[in-house]
């Protein structure tokens, strides 16, 4: 594994609408911020490089545009994700409670290996805003509770943190591809065993 | 070059023209229509008569434009930009008096093309603050609208001339199936997405934004959107192959080299690849953000709402058509689990597991202990053998049977001693089936079963939803070439039941033509039960594909177990 093979990470930003999903990627890649008019999707992607240590990584960043409504369609968008940002606004109780109904869809659709130590970053957006109804204390506890996720308070609008939280997601998710690199050079097929799977036989599971 | 430019807009012109002929039969129903005004009508047509005078004017200012074109401040250098800023009959600096409002131009706008248009009327009373702000707002969406597909041809067009063209011309690299597996039918759909653009375009009334008809876009092009579905259930095939090329160095480079080629930005092909899937899913939350922000005595509400409930139909049926064929994988794994199949196989006839029961069946005055599993269409008998296999017993097919619920009368003739128990006639096997249940609770869930069957099936005829037989074969066939591929050098000892499997493939996918008929016929044939008035069984997950519009997705997640 040359430590100085290019990276492309590929990174899915999730949240409640209206968290401020866009506005973080926008803020991150272009350093812009925008009152004015609130896109509904925004950029399908943005692409940006980082350096990390002695690595230059390429972070792919992908919003959600409503492929979450679609089950089956969501698959193929989660899929081969290295790190995931799950978004909340601290003005917004309801999106602090849904980061954990993110976390698990974002699970169960991408299944990633290793499910227990997957990249994510926490971020709460929105700091610059008075009406704050989260406090980090809360959070962070959420966080600690979920297998130590980092957790970050940003501000879209005037720019905060929003540099280093991207930059955590990136390095945590180089960590993981080195440890996986070293714990196994196989390639995974994915194939379900078909002699194993008797029916039950009482009813069904659902 | 310029040739070759005109060429383009000529075919261009050609799809427009067609498309215009369909939007002109649209615009005979809704005449018809109860919900259209005559004042909306008239106002259609205009705006129609709009479109078609555009329709030639690009080429006739074709040759001043190329010199002025202008940077993009997007993040990344896209071609088709710069060809849609030639094409665009008029370029808009941004000094536009509308434009010049700070409020209008969102932040990454770059699409200036717009075509100013003297035609539509300019408000003579000024309008109230209020008014004015839902007209920017309304602007934004539209151009946002229009900005997100011009991004997305530039994806498609990065997809098909940028990849697909130069894979065909590397036949070294490349055989035409690993092509087709990789790119799927992504050039049919660059072909009309393209003419879509261009009505898209057309339709923007580039002085009042805000005044702009586009719903009829959506309406127009609806069929042709369903061609997602192919695509889409292709997808995670492509992903597979494409994991198995980018194993070798040479595909790898070739991947890259195409994409500096092309001065494409820096996504992998599995990024670009995905894209038309997200594109698809994106319409309807687009189309609802500009209904939110179109009163209803806008001229195009009506349009705008219709818009976007068949954007929302086309992706929820893509959403099911793709689920389904996944489904169809699963019955297939499970039909090589049952020992000693005969008759068709389960994907020949279904896509759908909708249930399952313990029960008895008579025959011959003997009563044996079956297991029911039912599908559309057909009900498989099966039985447990002492090593807990099951084995094939033997089939119902349900598309002109005749159920009936026997009452536990101990005066039955037939039954006599027999409770929970009910009768299946199937006419197309001429065959008659007696079953029992265990317990009553058992029994009605098994007739809610049945009933449920043929409402299923019913729900697929009319809104064509049953995958064709020979996407299911296609499908599960190139499934089994990649494991193939894939596990050669893992598993030497494929088991006996995967050879059948693999060969009872060959074997139907042979004579398509017959199968198919068959099958259409089946489906035709049926006459529905009268209905019971009953809840779903509990076993039966509901399948209805508008919840998955509804808002509350995480419902979604559970997936549906059942067996």
């Amino acid at each position: 594994m040359a430590s100085r093979k290019k990276v492309l990470l590929k990174v899915i930003i999730l949240g409640d609408s209206g968290v401020g999903k866009t506005s973080l990627m926008n803020q991150f890649v272009n350093r812009k911020f925008s009152n004015q008019y609130k896109a509904t999707i925004g950029a399908d992607f943005l692409t940006k490089e980082l350096q990390i240590d002695d690595r230059l990584v390429t972070m792919q960043i992908w919003d959600t545009a409503g492929q979450e409504r679609f089950q089956s369609l969501g698959v193929a968008f989660y899929r081969g994700a290295d790190c995931c940002v799950l978004v909340m606004d601290v003005t917004s109780p309801t999106s602090f409670k849904s980061l954990e109904s993110w976390k698990d869809e974002f699970l169960i659709q991408a299944g990633p290996r290793d499910p227990e130590n997957f990249p994510f970053v926490v971020i709460g957006n929105k700091i610059d805003l008075e009406n704050r109804m989260i406090q980090a204390r809360k959070a962070q506890a959420w966080c600690q509770e979920k297998n130590n996720i980092p957790y970050f308070e940003t501000s879209a609008k005037e720019g905060v943190n929003v540099e280093k939280a991207f930059e955590t997601v990136a390095r945590n998710a180089l960590a993981r591809e080195k440890e996986i690199d070293q714990q196994a050079d196989f390639p995974m097929p994915i194939r379900i065993p078909q002699q194993e799977e008797q029916p039950k036989k009482d009813g069904c599971s659902c | 070059m310029l040739v070759e430019h005109c060429d383009n807009l000529y075919g261009n012109a050609s799809l427009i023209s067609e498309a215009l002929r369909h939007y002109q039969r649209l615009e005979h129903q809704n005449d018809g229509g109860e919900t259209s005004t005559k004042k909306l009508d008239k106002q259609h047509r205009r705006h129609y008569q709009h479109v078609n005078e555009c329709k030639f004017r690009p080429l006739v200012i074709e040759h001043a434009v190329t010199h002025k074109i202008q940077p993009t401040t997007t993040h990344h250098f896209d071609p088709i930009q710069l060809r849609r800023k030639q094409c665009s009959s008029t370029l808009i600096d941004e000094d536009l008096p509308i434009l010049s409002n700070p409020n209008f131009l969102s932040p990454s706008s770059s699409s200036s093309g717009f075509r100013s248009d003297s035609h539509s009327s300019s408000n003579p009373t000024s309008p109230t603050i209020d008014e004015r702000e839902h007209a920017n707002k309304r602007a934004n969406i539209i151009k946002e609208i229009y900005r997100t597909e011009s991004d997305y041809i530039g994806h498609l067009k990065n997809l098909v001339d940028g990849y697909l063209n130069k894979m065909r011309l590397h036949t070294d690299l490349f055989c035409d199936k690993q092509i087709e597996l990789l790119m799927g039918n992504i050039e049919e759909i660059y072909t009309f997405q393209q003419s879509f653009f261009q009505l898209l375009k057309l339709s923007i009334n580039d002085l009042h934004p805000h005044e702009s008809l586009i719903g009829k876009c959506f309406l127009l092009y609806k069929e042709q959107f369903k061609k997602y579905s192919k695509y889409c259930i292709n997808h995670p095939l492509s992903c597979l192959e494409l994991t198995k090329l980018e194993n070798s160095p040479t595909h790898r480079n070739f991947f890259e080299a195409c994409r500096l080629q092309a001065n494409m930005i820096e996504l992998k092909l599995d990024g670009f690849l995905l894209t038309p899937i997200q594109r698809i899913c994106q319409y309807p939350l687009q189309l609802n953000e500009l209904l939110k922000c179109t009163s209803a005595d806008h001229k195009d509400y009506h349009n705008v709402q219709q818009a976007l409930d068949t954007m929302r139909d086309v992706a929820s049926f893509i959403n099911e058509q793709k689920r389904r064929m996944e489904y169809v994988e699963i019955i297939h794994k499970w039909q090589n689990t049952v020992e000693g199949w005969q008759g068709k196989d389960l994907l020949e006839t279904s896509t759908q597991g909708l249930g399952r029961a313990d029960a008895f069946l008579y025959q011959n005055e003997k009563r044996e202990s079956v297991i029911l599993f039912l599908f559309d269409h057909v009900l498989i008998i099966c039985k447990k053998d002492r090593r807990n296999t099951l084995v094939y017993l033997d089939r119902a097919e349900l598309d002109n049977a005749e159920i009936e619920d026997l009452t536990d009368r101990k005066d039955d003739e037939n039954v006599g001693y027999i409770s929970c128990a009910w009768r299946l006639y199937d006419r197309i096997q001429n065959k008659t089936f007696l079953f029992a249940h265990r317990t009553p609770l058992d029994k009605i869930q098994m007739m809610d079963s049945l009933e449920y069957e043929r409402a299923y099936v019913e729900e697929n005829l009319v809104k064509g939803l049953e995958i064709p037989l020979y996407t299911r074969l296609a499908t599960l066939k190139t499934r089994q070439y990649l494991n193939e591929n894939q596990s050669t050098v893992k598993s030497l000892s494929p088991t006996t039941k995967q050879n059948r499997s693999i060969s009872a493939i060959l074997r139907t996918s042979s004579s398509p033509g017959s199968n198919l008929s068959s099958l259409l016929t089946t489906a035709i044939d049926h006459t529905p039960l009268p209905r019971r008035k009953s809840s779903l069984p509990r076993f039966v997950r509901c399948s209805s594909p508008d919840s998955s519009i509804d808002d509350s997705f995480r419902s979604m997640k559970s997936r549906f177990r059942f067996w």
